[in-house]
């Protein structure tokens, strides 16, 4: 099972985003090996569909679940098609406790 | 000669002067005119040119459809899409066009090497004929509910325009797409502002947006009386051409929300309309 939300940094200190899309990285935290990997979102800058494009990446990226603020309509829809899970997540956390959080006990 | 009547800010009273100036037009001075309403997200003309409706025309966007079975997921597509509307994912075999980010450029059918893609018309609006004094004297573009593609059903709704005599857009409100879509296609803009501090804000954009399309252009203030002086400033300051003021009262508010023309709810105001379209006419040398 591996996850990603949206960060606002690369780093575990850092706050997640608010933005999901348009997010400057993603994290991914792998629950079998427990790795915590950080990916530059380069998506992001696009004029339009990059809700699209994003949920493509996750599933490029073997994304169980995507954790966000807020999905747009297209995002959810697209996430939805490719068998990805959504789930809505509080703004103002840190990464490393989202990962806290959702790490099997 | 195509004049687009446009306002930066909305309820300025655009349909107030394309319904008024149409009306004063084709009844009075017996002109070849015709009047488009180009607000396609909410076109409103209608409610004041009680007319009666000859042909309806649909406005399809052509939606590619990409079969699977014949896809080898080469990615050719994904890449000519200037709109991001292609998710592929090839392990699981899946490939899809998003409807809502298509334009219907055609792109990914021209480059696809397998001819697995089918394009499908998608209505996105019509185009409405109307007899008004004279045949299809009036014209509407109307956009579905649910479809951002207001440029689209703009530019059809142009080409259904006459090509000769005087042409009336009722443009869409502010300074984006849509407008810009109305007023490229314009020879004369007639920009209606009103006295306050918003209206002045936004002809002030207008007015960049007319400039950088090399557009002539004039100023119609309507709702008059109210006193707000910076609008006569910039307006001299700038040497734009003012057609004519409509004045602020209470009984010209009333006709309109009856679904009157303005124009036509009184001798006095008709004068005022005649006013400032015979100046409209003058200043697009369309002198009588």
């Amino acid at each position: 099972m591996k996850i990603a939300f949206p960060a606002s940094a690369n780093k575990p200190e850092a706050l997640i985003d608010e933005r999901f899309a348009r997010c400057p990285f993603f994290c991914f935290y792998d629950f079998g090996t427990q790795q915590i990997e950080f990916k530059e979102n380069m998506l992001r800058n696009g004029a339009g569909g990059v809700g699209l494009q994003v949920a493509e990446f996750m599933a490029n990226n073997g994304v169980d679940k995507v954790l966000a603020v807020e999905f747009g309509p297209k995002a959810k829809d697209t996430l939805t098609k490719l068998r990805i899970g959504t789930e809505s997540i509080t703004s103002g956390k840190t990464v490393q406790q989202i990962i806290d959080e959702n790490r099997p006990a | 000669m195509k004049i687009a009547i446009t306002s930066g800010k909305g309820g300025t009273g655009k349909t107030t002067v394309s319904t008024g100036l149409f009306h004063i037009l084709s009844r009075y001075l017996k002109h070849h005119v015709q009047l488009l309403d180009c607000d396609v997200e909410e076109p409103d003309c209608h409610i004041f040119i009680r007319a009666s409706k000859t042909a309806v025309y649909p406005v399809n966007l052509m939606i590619p459809e990409i079969k699977t079975d014949l896809c080898t997921f080469c990615g050719k597509c994904k890449a000519a899409c200037a709109f991001n509307a292609i998710v592929m994912l090839p392990p699981a075999k899946f490939i899809e066009v998003s409807a809502d980010m298509c334009h219907g450029c055609g792109a990914c059918s021209y480059v696809c090497p397998e001819n697995a893609i089918v394009e499908k018309p998608s209505s996105i609006g019509q185009i409405t004929h109307f007899d008004y004094y004279a045949k299809d004297e009036f014209i509407e573009g109307r956009l579905h509910i649910g479809s951002a593609l207001q440029t689209r059903v703009i530019r059809e709704t142009i080409t259904h325009a006459r090509q000769q005599g005087i042409i009336l857009f009722d443009s869409p409100p502010g300074t984006s797409c849509p407008v810009i879509a109305t007023v490229s296609k314009s020879d004369y803009v007639v920009m209606v502002t009103e006295p306050t501090p918003f209206g002045l804000n936004d002809l002030i954009l207008m007015v960049d947006t007319v400039k950088q399309l090399g557009k002539k252009h004039g100023i119609t203030i309507n709702k008059a009386g109210l006193d707000y002086k910076p609008l006569y400033e910039y307006i001299s300051q700038n040497n734009i051409p003012l057609l004519g003021e409509i004045p602020f009262r209470k009984e010209l508010a009333g006709a309109y929300s009856k679904g009157e023309i303005v124009a036509a709810s009184g001798p006095e105001i008709r004068k005022v309309f005649e006013n400032i379209t015979r100046k409209l006419l003058h200043e697009t040398s369309l002198n009588l």
